[in-house]
């Protein structure tokens, strides 16, 4: 194989491609491991139960809605049904609120919620001591401790209150009376089979079925762990986002590098592939040696990579866990053809790089091996000025979408805005750098000495070159500042706009709780809303419940808030009528209007008509569909509340207790409004961690290649007097010289992204937006670029033998 | 009709560029080149010897005329049949630059056979080296060797695929008197001992008169043929040709 030959005298070149390719297979395997072991596992609790029936799910998994329960008289009659089944010992359906206890005001275990007692025998618990619970007593997990008959305090949506501990069970969790939790759940969110000894899960999950018919979905095996908690699943979602997002990244930056690379190498080999060609290489041979060199090459990276990266995907799974991206059930497996799979797309990663490189080689004419041929600068094509301006396009689109997204969907956004802005510069550079180069290293004109001048030359009259390793100093900048300050200055905007729409100076959050339950409400005397569900079929619709405290927070557009406020609560049999106020926006895509009624189910699975009272307009709303407090907490008993926005800082004497605490809306706004936020920090910490380590390896490639490329200037330059300190000093000055400029530029394209989508999202939202730019992400990163660059250009230029006086 | 020359150029013409600034550096050449024999080309600096050696040997498509390497007409052959005529019937040597550096000698003596995907035999790559008197320098890379033994080197290139025609252009450029001698003492051999048709472009009167014939071009046309001529004659008749022109 010619292309193993040659690389065995070029490797030097080549080694920052290889280790480029290294470290994305490495990124690959993790990622790859993670995301083939992220899987969903059934709950413990359910685990004694072989067959599982719950209502239909809805038709968006990214909906990360628990599905509409059945109502309570629906589900008791499955019950009946199912229970009468061949093989069915029993038929547990389960009903399920939140719960927690505390001691002194802090949470105790780390149960946050609680069933009814009937539900033990799903998880296949039993009692270790004492008995049952009856009304005012809860059994509890004897692992915490308690024995029975202690006094302690149970947590609930309506506040504290003190519960006899009856008995503990050997598993985790807490529990009530039957009666207790039925009357805390609207609806039930799944019914649990015991099966008698020899009877199999699946025949009594197909007898089941017709029986359950369009109202439910029965489970059986391992298709049981669609029932692990949603907030799981959503972090498993989160998680998926993050995995992806750093794998696309790892191999996009990877294409990049090898692509710059080997463009650079097939320029400096011109003459050599058309000598080979003159010796009777078919334009094929040239290009499949290319190809072969850089399969190799990726072969070793992967060889380097694989390893590496499945020795760190325990401790990075172990992270993820601990950072909220994987829920704690999460369990790393490794199946055997991952690893080759993370090599095979490191070598196609590597492949699609060179691709360009290869067909430039392929036609290289063989009379240039006769010629003392120039180096072909040709123009830019127009195939890639047209490609540069639609990359850029899509960086523009990328970035006004990434304004109006949250969550993890900011991050991918910002991601893709970034990868396309860096594809349009790499594709513009040639074009763009050059001209740029010239501008910036104008002022250095008037300076004296040798080394100014010769520096201001060199990057001047080799405009190409420098353009080049400026390339991917542009790359990390850009990248690091764009990523960090479209995130910064979104989430910044999202934390201050909620409180500032709400009128208030502070706020009371959860405080080891997962929201605050009526009492901590009240004790807060703010403004909030009451979040809950309500359902289109099987659809969800977020939707709020708010107190004529709130109304005067809305614009009403047409219609009367308090007519809300007219919710009928005690009409039995269940109030059908529910008056509700919408958006405008969602009377726009809906085509809902004042006074129009729809069918829909309400947290506690029964129907109802909705019927539009309002249509209120302008600022955030928390939901688009608004409920009567009252009403909400009439249909979902053991809703919780998120934040309650102040007047000022509350006391924090009648909120001991009640798992809540005050905090002022900067320190809120700083703090992340929820977890949410704390996530993308961390995405966004990764993200430009692995695409500024990419980067640097970029620049140190560069750097080497291009001082070895130069070995014959720095020589006649040793030749003609200059002393070894002063070609060095040179070779500092003028790779510093390189870095500004790159740094210069991608400070440049992501200041101009910036204010472009703060602008977009004040003209989105209505209210000035401040655009936040990450300096200190900037200095770091320059000076990281700075160090970097001038150590990999000094030793090959230092170690070269040829400089020793003759 | 048929002619057993294993290259035949016919009323050739070549120009380079279009307009004003157009340059004809062939101007209906023709000229047969026998199998076994050993031709020089000269003539002064910018007449066409490097573009006559070019098309002949197909690395450069002609604007007139006929170019026939070995029974096939170029014309018409697309570029990776003439690759592959190129691959196999002719062999090239240059003033420089006629080595892949990333390859020992014998890596690149062997090239050739490796590129038409036939294994290379390492005997018969080290008869070839020895040939050239380089047996000990296989495993060294070009940066290792003397221009002349580099020349050498690429000459037991040309000598391994047993090519129709080799063609060179300048060989000895760059070589002192010595290593010439040497270069051309293969080649010599060449035509010689394996039947070799050798087509050589030079300045020197010396390196022309160790060929058979030699053809004498100026500003593209063939001006004149010598043939078993010694160094003195053959400068004398240049001389003589630049004061008629
Ligand atoms: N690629 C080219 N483009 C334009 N003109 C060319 C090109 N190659 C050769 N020429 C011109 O064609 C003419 C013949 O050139 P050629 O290289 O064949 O000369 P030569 O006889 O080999 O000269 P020398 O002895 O200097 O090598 C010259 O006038 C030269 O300038
Ligand atoms: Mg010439």
């Amino acid at each position: 194989m010619i292309a193993l030959d040659t690389l065995r005298r070029r490797w030097p070149s080549l080694v920052g491609t290889g280790l480029t390719l290294a470290v994305a297979v490495a990124v690959l395997t993790v990622c790859g491991l993670l995301l083939v072991s992220a899987r969903p596992v059934l709950p413990a609790r359910y685990a004694a139960a072989s067959v599982l029936v719950r209502p239909v799910p809805p038709g968006d998994p990214e909906a990360f809605a628990e599905p509409r329960p059945w109502p309570v008289e629906r589900a008791d009659a499955l019950v009946a049904g199912l229970s009468r089944l061949d093989g069915v010992r029993a038929a547990i359906p389960v009903h399920r609120f939140y719960a927690q206890l505390v001691r002194d005001g802090a949470p105790l275990g780390d149960a946050r919620d609680a069933a009814g007692w009937s539900a033990t025998a799903l998880g296949g618990y039993r009692l270790v001591s004492g008995r049952a619970p009856s009304a005012a007593e809860v059994a509890v997990s004897s692992g915490l401790g308690l024995a029975p008959g202690e006094t302690v305090t149970l947590l609930t949506a309506a506040g504290p209150q003190p519960v006899t501990v009856s008995g503990t069970v050997d598993g985790p969790g807490l529990w009530v009376a039957d009666d207790v939790a039925r009357a805390w759940t609207g609806g039930v969110p799944v019914i649990g089979l015991l099966t008698r000894d020899g009877a199999a899960a699946a025949t009594v999950a197909s007898a089941a079925n017709p029986l359950v018919g369009g109202d439910g979905v029965v489970l059986h095996g391992d298709g049981r762990a669609v029932l692990e908690p949603v907030g799981d699943t959503r972090i498993r979602w989160i998680g998926m986002q993050v995995l992806t997002g750093l794998s696309a990244l790892g191999a996009f930056v990877s294409v990049f590098i090898v692509a710059s690379t080997f463009a650079f190498a097939t320029r400096r080999r011109h003459r050599e592939l058309a000598l080979l060609r003159l010796l009777g290489a078919v334009p094929g041979q040239v290009r499949r040696m290319i190809h072969g060199e850089v399969l190799l090459l990726g072969l070793a990276g992967g060889a380097l990579g694989m390893p590496i990266g499945l020795l760190a995907a325990a401790p990075f799974g172990d992270w993820l866990v601990r950072t909220g991206f994987e829920p704690p059930t999460f369990t790393l497996t490794y199946p055997w053809w991952l690893p080759l799979a993370a090599v095979a797309v490191g070598v196609l990663v590597a492949q699609a790089g060179a691709g360009a490189a290869a067909r430039r080689a392929a036609r290289v004419s063989p009379l240039d091996a006769l010629r003392e041929a120039a180096l072909d600068d040709r123009p830019m094509g127009w195939g890639r000025w047209l490609a540069g301006c639609a990359a850029l396009a899509i960086a523009v689109l990328s970035g006004v979408a990434a304004s109006g997204a949250d969550g993890a969907n900011l991050g991918s956004y910002a991601l893709y805005a970034a990868m396309a802005l860096v594809t349009a510069a790499a594709l513009l550079a040639p074009a763009v750098l050059p001209p740029a180069v010239r501008l910036l290293t104008a002022p250095f004109a008037g300076s004296r000495g040798a080394t100014a001048l010769l520096v201001r030359q060199h990057t001047r009259t080799a405009a190409r070159r420098t353009a080049s390793t400026a390339a991917p100093v542009l790359l990390s900048v850009a990248f690091a500042m764009l990523v960090g300050g479209m995130v910064q200055t979104t989430t910044a905007f999202y934390g201050l706009s909620k409180v500032t729409a709400a009128g208030a100076a502070a706020v009371v959050v959860p405080d080891g709780t997962p929201g605050l339950s009526d009492a901590a409400v009240t004790a807060a005397r703010g403004r909030s809303a009451l979040p809950t569900t309500l359902y289109d079929g099987p659809e969800p619709l977020p939707a709020v419940g708010i107190g004529t405290a709130e109304h005067a927070l809305f614009t009403v557009a047409t219609g009367d808030l308090s007519a809300l406020a007219r919710t009928p609560l005690d009409a039995t049999p269940p109030a059908h009528e529910l008056p509700a106020a919408v958006t405008s926006g969602f009377a726009e895509r809906t085509g809902w209007v004042l006074g129009s009624g729809h069918p829909v189910s309400g947290p506690d699975g029964r129907e109802r008509t909705l019927s539009v009272v309002a249509v209120v307009s302008g600022g955030p709303a928390p939901a688009e569909i608004l409920l009567d407090r009252a009403a909400v907490r009439a249909m979902e008993p053991s809703a919780l509340t998120p934040v309650v926005y102040t007047e000022r800082l509350a006391a924090s004497g009648p909120l001991a207790g009640l798992g809540a605490r005050p905090l002022t809306a900067a320190a809120y706004a700083e703090a992340g409004s929820a977890d949410d936020d704390r996530l993308v920090w961390v995405f966004t910490a990764l993200l430009i961690g692995v695409s500024a380590g990419f980067g640097l390896l970029a620049v140190v490639n560069t750097m080497v290649m291009s001082t070895a490329a130069r070995a014959g200037d720095l020589r006649v330059l040793r030749l003609s007097g200059a002393t070894r300190r002063q070609v060095l000093g040179m070779l500092a000055a003028e790779t510093s010289a390189v870095v500004v400029v790159g740094a210069g530029l991608g400070l440049g394209v992501a200041l101009a992204a910036l204010a472009a989508m703060a602008r977009g999202l004040s003209t989105q939202l209505g209210v000035a937006v401040p655009m936040v730019v990450p300096w200190g992400t900037l200095a770091a990163t320059v000076g990281v670029c700075l160090v970097l660059a001038v150590a990999a250009a000094l030793p090959p230029a230092a170690r070269r033998r040829s400089f020793s006086a003759e | 009709m048929t002619s057993t020359a294993t290259v035949r150029l016919s009323a050739v013409r070549k120009t380079y560029g279009t307009g004003a600034s157009a340059v004809t550096a062939l101007d209906g050449v023709s000229a047969e080149f026998a199998p076994g024999t050993f031709t020089a080309v000269m003539g002064a600096s910018g007449s066409g010897k490097s573009t006559l050696l070019q098309c002949a040997a197909g690395l450069d498509t002609v604007d007139g005329g006929q170019v026939v390497i070995a029974g096939t007409d170029l014309a018409g052959l697309s570029e990776r049949a003439r690759t592959l005529l190129r691959r196999d019937r002719i062999g090239f040597v240059f003033q420089a630059y006629n080595l892949v550096g990333a390859l020992t000698a014998a890596q690149n003596v062997a090239l050739p056979q490796r590129l038409a995907r036939r294994a290379p035999d390492p005997a018969e790559v080290a008869r070839a080296l020895a040939e050239v008197g380089l047996s000990g320098r296989a495993g060294h890379y070009p940066a290792q060797l003397s221009g002349g033994e580099q020349q050498r080197v690429a000459l037991a290139r040309a000598l391994i695929t047993r090519p129709a025609v080799l063609f060179a252009d300048e060989p000895t450029g760059a070589l002192d008197s010595t290593a010439s001698a040497v270069v051309l003492a293969a080649l010599r051999r060449l035509v010689g001992a394996y039947g070799q048709t050798v087509v050589m472009v030079t300045h020197d009167p010396v390196a022309a008169a160790a060929a058979d014939r030699v053809l004498v071009l100026a500003d593209g046309r063939l001006v004149d043929e010598i043939a078993g001529a010694d160094p003195a004659q053959i400068a004398a008749r240049l001389v003589q040709g630049a004061v008629a022109a």
